[in-house]
């Protein structure tokens, strides 16, 4: 009995100690594999923007936490991969060895011009050290600028039916973020009347079917030159268009001064040479300084298609025009006319719309928009101001009324005398004709929407016959740089107009 | 049971070691989850709220341009959130922030060639400062049209103004258009400090049409943020064309003052001042 009670308790002990040492020596693992947790990987919050700066990728710190400047970075341009660490490419403004927000990274690179296409975007993949995290993954477009213009000359701009000219297209390359550019597609037309014969380029081909000529590549310091010979042939004086004449009767004009007004238009029209009477032409005729109240419009001609048969009625008609003596509503006469041709029987918006005003002075009357009848009429700069407004308007509601279109209408003005100080040529350029901008004429070198100015109305007659020459007889084209692999900012210079008159 | 018998009982030995290691383990666990994962987790949850405000600063900044555009009277409410989400349990170091609609904290002063042909204006600011435990604190302001990010001893532009040039370089006037959103606080409801969610209630008071300053001189912006204002007219200068020789831009303590050296270019400076009452709207709107 004494015997088995001690080895019940050396049992007892010994499970006891064997318990103890499981316990121990699990929670000792346990505690192990605890504490000598790191805790969570840390995790870099930051914003970076990236931007194309000429030929340099701007990267700038926008908020966030600081980047190391042992940081790697990564790009890769043109199939080619460049390594960097951050502060090799920083400018650390405050000098903390950080990149902090608003600071900026700089990776300068030069294109390619012979590769150009591989130029696209820049891949960067930035990396923080600390919590070993891409902080900037992506692409960020290249989009280069350069600097193109593009010019068109003929070497016989007056020629006669039958004719060869050559026309010398010539395109430049001004530079900008790189020295040249690539994919440069210019698109030239012939106008009717010219009959292409043929073509040569010294960079690039051109297709005259599409009018398109396309230069893979385009150096800065070698112009790309496409010469085109043509010939005139009979072509757009056939194009049916509307004319319409406004005309100014105010005060100023003397009684004289008006006859050579009337006598200059009715001879030019009963000249076959200079007006068409071949059905092509419907001519509106619009005077303003007339009655009521001599600060009003009025239809001297309703359209009337000038034809053999009714040229030398139309022409007798227009020297026996009344003269109305009055103020200067100029807009008046403009809505009135944009109403007038509105309204005829003849009006589609894709026919070509050609107004024209003539005036020897400045306005000088309010008119409310799309009005025939204007008030506050004085000669004071208070008046005069307000009459231009009016104006301005006057011509918007032409626009708007008429549809006008840049690529085939016109609004121009005629200039006469200095009266009074005369017409406002600068105004007249810069705010009333269309399409803007407009260019004093002559030389009429430069397409639709100009002012011509003669000193006296002696010199009227002849300065219409030219008018009308190039009004009813320009071939007149446009060429335009239509696409590039690279963005012209500078876009003033991608249109060139030439203007041919065809005797 | 005598004393004796008492000692020698090993019967509670291993139970009393064992739970007393479990108390241990879960005391170290818990030490562990707050000293390495809970700074983690707040900082996370710091830069989500951080990125909230941002886009609640976007929202403000559309609302007010909007407003400013229009010229109509209609209030706009635009919410900040001053902190971020609690973190369950183990959230002992809520952090908060600040709303403020500072006075006269800023102004532009616009000088044309003489001393009638110019423009002064005086603004507040619309501020959202954080108090953060973990991540890095931000300031988002609003001043003049500007949406501003100020971090450290820097800051950034996140909203550009509405400044920009209708006339490119090529010509010789060239006439820039500003648009001065000129906030004033209003009544006391000027300031809000803690976790909730505030309304920034804002009206029109005036939408003037915009004043001529020809042939401008210098433009001064007095402000606390001037890299931003500097970034502001030195990219938009260079965007439209203008060089070096066309200006020059000096950004002292508290100032940018941006001069026009062109001896070619003439600036003109259509500026338009829209006055905006603004008020942190908690409660009753004044």
């Amino acid at each position: 009995m004494k015997n088995n009670l001690k080895n019940d308790s050396v049992s007892e002990i010994l499970g006891t100690i064997l318990l103890l040492f499981i316990s121990v020596m699990v929670l000792s693992l346990i505690f192990y594999i605890v504490s000598s947790d790191s805790g969570p990987g840390d995790k870099t919050f930051v914003k970076i923007m990236g931007k194309i700066e000429g030929s340099n990728l701007i990267l700038e710190h926008q908020g966030g936490e600081r980047i190391f400047l042992d940081a790697p970075i990564d790009f890769t341009l043109a199939n080619v991969e460049y390594s960097f660490l951050v502060g090799e490419l920083l400018n650390d403004d405050n000098s903390n060895n950080y990149w902090n927000i608003g600071e900026r990274l700089v990776f300068p690179f030069e294109y390619d011009v012979d590769h150009l296409t591989d130029y696209n975007k820049i891949d960067i993949l930035a990396v923080d050290k600390l919590s070993n995290e891409a902080i900037l993954l992506g692409p960020v477009d290249l989009n280069p600028v350069s600097d193109l213009g593009v010019s068109v000359t003929v070497d016989n701009p007056t020629p006669s039916y039958g004719d060869i000219v050559t026309i010398k297209i010539e395109v430049f390359c001004y530079g900008g973020d790189l020295n040249g550019s690539a994919n440069v597609h210019i698109k030239y037309v012939l106008p009717a009347g010219l009959e292409h014969i043929n073509n040569n380029s010294n960079l690039g081909s051109y297709d005259n079917a599409t009018g398109m000529w396309i230069i893979d590549i385009l150096p800065e310091d070698t112009p790309a030159v496409l010469t085109i010979t043509a010939r005139v042939v009979v072509g757009s004086e056939n194009e049916f268009l509307q004319l319409a004449m406004i005309l100014d009767g105010s005060g100023s004009i003397s009684s004289s001064d008006w006859t050579l007004m009337r006598s200059g238009l009715a001879n030019a029209i009963d000249d076959p040479d200079i007006f068409p009477h071949g059905s092509s032409v419907e001519l509106t005729i619009i005077q303003f300084g007339v009655d009521p109240y001599d600060k009003s419009a009025r239809v001297e001609m309703a359209p009337t298609i000038v034809t053999e048969s009714n040229y030398q009625d139309i022409s007798n008609i227009i020297r026996g025009f009344n003269q109305g003596e009055g103020w200067t509503p100029m807009a008046a006469g403009i809505n009135l006319a944009a109403d007038t041709v509105l309204n005829s029987l003849y009006f589609d918006v894709d026919t070509r719309q050609v107004l024209m005003l003539v005036s020897d002075g400045v306005p000088t009357c309010t008119v409310s928009y799309g009005d025939y009848e204007g008030y506050n009429c004085g000669n004071g700069e208070s008046n005069i101001q307000a009459g231009k407004l009016s104006t301005e308007q006057a011509v918007q509601y032409a626009i708007d009324t008429l549809s006008l279109d840049e690529d085939q209408d016109e609004f121009n003005a005629l200039g006469v005398g200095d009266y009074y100080g005369g017409p406002d040529i600068e105004w007249l350029n810069g705010s009333i004709v269309w399409p803007e901008p407009g260019y004093i004429a002559p030389p009429f070198d430069d397409g639709a929407g100009w002012v011509s100015h003669v000193n006296t109305w002696n010199e009227f007659a002849l300065r219409l016959e030219e008018i009308f020459h190039v009004i009813f007889q320009a071939l007149t084209s446009h060429v335009e740089i239509y696409d590039t692999f690279t963005k012209d900012l500078h876009s003033q210079n991608d249109n060139a107009i030439l203007v041919i008159v065809a005797e | 049971m005598g004393l004796k018998c008492l000692i020698r009982n090993n019967d509670a030995v291993v139970g009393i070691v064992t739970t007393v290691m479990l108390i241990g383990l879960l005391v170290t666990v818990l030490a562990i989850v707050n000293t390495l994962y809970v700074p983690n987790w707040i900082e996370e949850e710091e830069a989500k709220h951080m990125e909230a405000v941002s886009n609640q600063f976007a929202n403000l900044k559309f609302a007010l341009d909007i407003q400013s555009l229009v010229d109509d009277p209609t209030s706009i409410s635009t919410s900040i959130t001053l902190a971020r989400n609690e973190i369950p349990i183990f959230d002992t170091q809520r952090s908060a922030g600040e709303l403020n609609i500072l006075s006269n904290s800023s102004s532009m002063d616009i000088k044309g060639n003489t001393s009638i042909n110019s423009k002064f204006i005086n603004s507040s600011a619309i501020i959202y400062s954080s108090k953060n435990t973990y991540f890095v604190n931000q300031n988002y302001v609003y001043e003049m049209g500007t949406f501003i990010l100020s971090q450290e001893d820097s800051n950034v532009v996140i909203g550009k103004p509405s400044i920009f040039i209708v006339e490119p370089r090529y010509m010789y006037d060239i006439n820039i258009s500003i648009t001065v959103v000129n906030i004033s606080g209003v009544g006391s409801k000027n300031f809000a400090a803690g976790f909730g969610t505030y309304p920034i209630y804002t009206q029109v008071v005036n939408n003037s049409n915009p004043i001529i300053i020809e042939n401008c001189s210098n433009i001064t912006i007095y402000t606390t943020y001037t890299n931003t204002w500097y970034t502001v007219f030195n990219e938009t200068l260079r965007y439209y064309g203008s060089k070096d020789t066309d200006y020059e831009i000096d950004e002292s303590n508290n100032m940018v003052k941006v001069e026009f050296i062109s001896p070619i270019l003439k600036y003109n400076v259509f500026v338009k001042e829209v006055k905006i009452a603004a008020q942190i709207a908690w409660g009753l709107v004044e």
